[in-house]
């Protein structure tokens, strides 16, 4: 009977931290190369997040601060324009055709889609709107923390963040 | 494209732009549209388009004054020369008493600009003809009369756009030979009225 239980506390643990990591949600990249290769590597934000808590990223936090210091003012701006774009519905916002590139910048549901098309590379990226909301609040109130930014992700699953395709390689990032 | 030309549109765009509060239920179906087209690039003919919600324009547009009209002045041209917001004002208040007619009429060499009143509209048009260059530029009465509408070196750019945002329609138009650039209201999210 004792062991009974001892096997169903062992068991319910990583029942417990699957179900935690499905609940915060997962960051898959899987990358595809041209020889066959293919790497997938899932990431639980809840890892993603304490790992950029503890990330040595000051130095580039304090560039970005620098540059932000000359953009500071027009954050309120861009976050007033932000939310009326998020407000509306789907729409194409941009479209730039030039030779054989295209770009396209696009309010898709809940997130701002960039395609950028080449003759030879396809970049699409989704940005969440919650996440460019939550880094505009951040730059306002004075500093971006990349743990609260990957934090913000949580309001993004089911969201494919990246994807890249350059000749037979493929890279793709997305928030389960 | 000729610089003077796009400038001018620019400018003229800006004018009939500016800020906002939040966003009423009317905003929701105007949209701004600007297309820019150079098709005679060589083989690498470009086009943009750029369309987007009249509100987002308004909360964008909120760092335009600061811009055109620092220290109380239009900063037009690049050689610090200006005029008092307050003299512009006067100016208008004077041409507007006119009723439809040319205000200003010049006829260069290969050039010709105009800018009229023409019921509700103040209308400039520059013709160019070696380069076969056209810039129409549409901009409502009671756009300028409410973008004056503030006190001292004040452009009250918020009435302005409040005004703006009941308008549909073309208001501005720049063809020459490389290029065309149409700016232009109305209440679809997709390009459907190009024309």
């Amino acid at each position: 009977m004792l062991l009974l239980k001892i096997g169903a506390v062992l068991a319910s643990i990583p029942v417990a931290l699957g179900t935690v990591v499905a609940a915060t949600g997962v960051m898959v990249v899987d990358v595809k190369d041209s020889d066959g290769t293919r790497i997938v590597v899932p990431v639980p934000l809840l890892v993603a997040e304490a790992a950029a808590h503890f990330a040595p990223t000051q130095g580039a936090a304090v560039a970005v601060n620098r540059q932000l210091d000359r953009a500071r003012k027009y954050l309120p701006v861009a976050e007033e324009v932000l939310a009326a774009v998020a407000e509306s519905p789907d729409f194409e916002l941009v479209s730039v055709d030039e030779g054989e590139e295209h770009v396209r910048v696009s309010k898709v549901g809940d997130a701002l889609k960039v395609h950028v098309e080449g003759p030879r590379e396809n970049v699409e990226v989704n940005v969440p709107f919650a996440l460019a909301r939550q880094a505009l609040r951040q730059a306002r109130n004075g500093r971006i923390e990349p743990a609260d930014l990957v934090a913000a992700l949580r309001h993004a699953r089911l969201t494919r963040l990246a994807e890249v395709s350059d000749g037979g390689d493929h890279v793709s990032i997305t928030i389960w | 494209m000729n610089a003077r030309v796009l400038a001018l549109a620019v400018v003229a765009a800006s004018a009939l732009a500016g800020t906002a509060p939040a966003a009423s239920p009317s905003d929701v179906a105007a949209w701004l549209h600007v297309r820019v087209e150079e098709p005679r690039q060589g083989s690498r003919g470009s086009r943009v388009h750029v369309n987007l919600p009249m509100t987002a324009v308004a909360a964008a547009l909120q760092a335009v004054p600061e811009t055109i009209a620092s220290d109380g002045r239009f900063h037009l041209g690049c050689h610090g020369h200006g005029m008092r917001v307050e003299e512009f004002r006067r100016l208008w208040n004077e041409l507007k008493g006119t009723g439809d007619a040319e205000l200003v009429s010049v006829d260069g060499e290969d050039e010709h600009v105009s800018v009229s009143r023409k019921g509700d509209l103040l209308q400039i048009r520059v013709r160019e003809d070696g380069e076969r260059e056209t810039v129409y530029v549409d901009v409502p009465a009671a756009v300028v009369d409410a973008l004056f509408s503030g006190p001292g070196q004040e452009l009250n750019v918020r009435a302005a756009v409040a005004e703006l945002r009941t308008r549909r329609g073309d208001v501005v138009r720049v063809n020459d030979r490389n290029s065309t650039v149409r700016i232009w209201i109305d209440e679809s999210a997709a390009p459907q009225g190009e024309k």
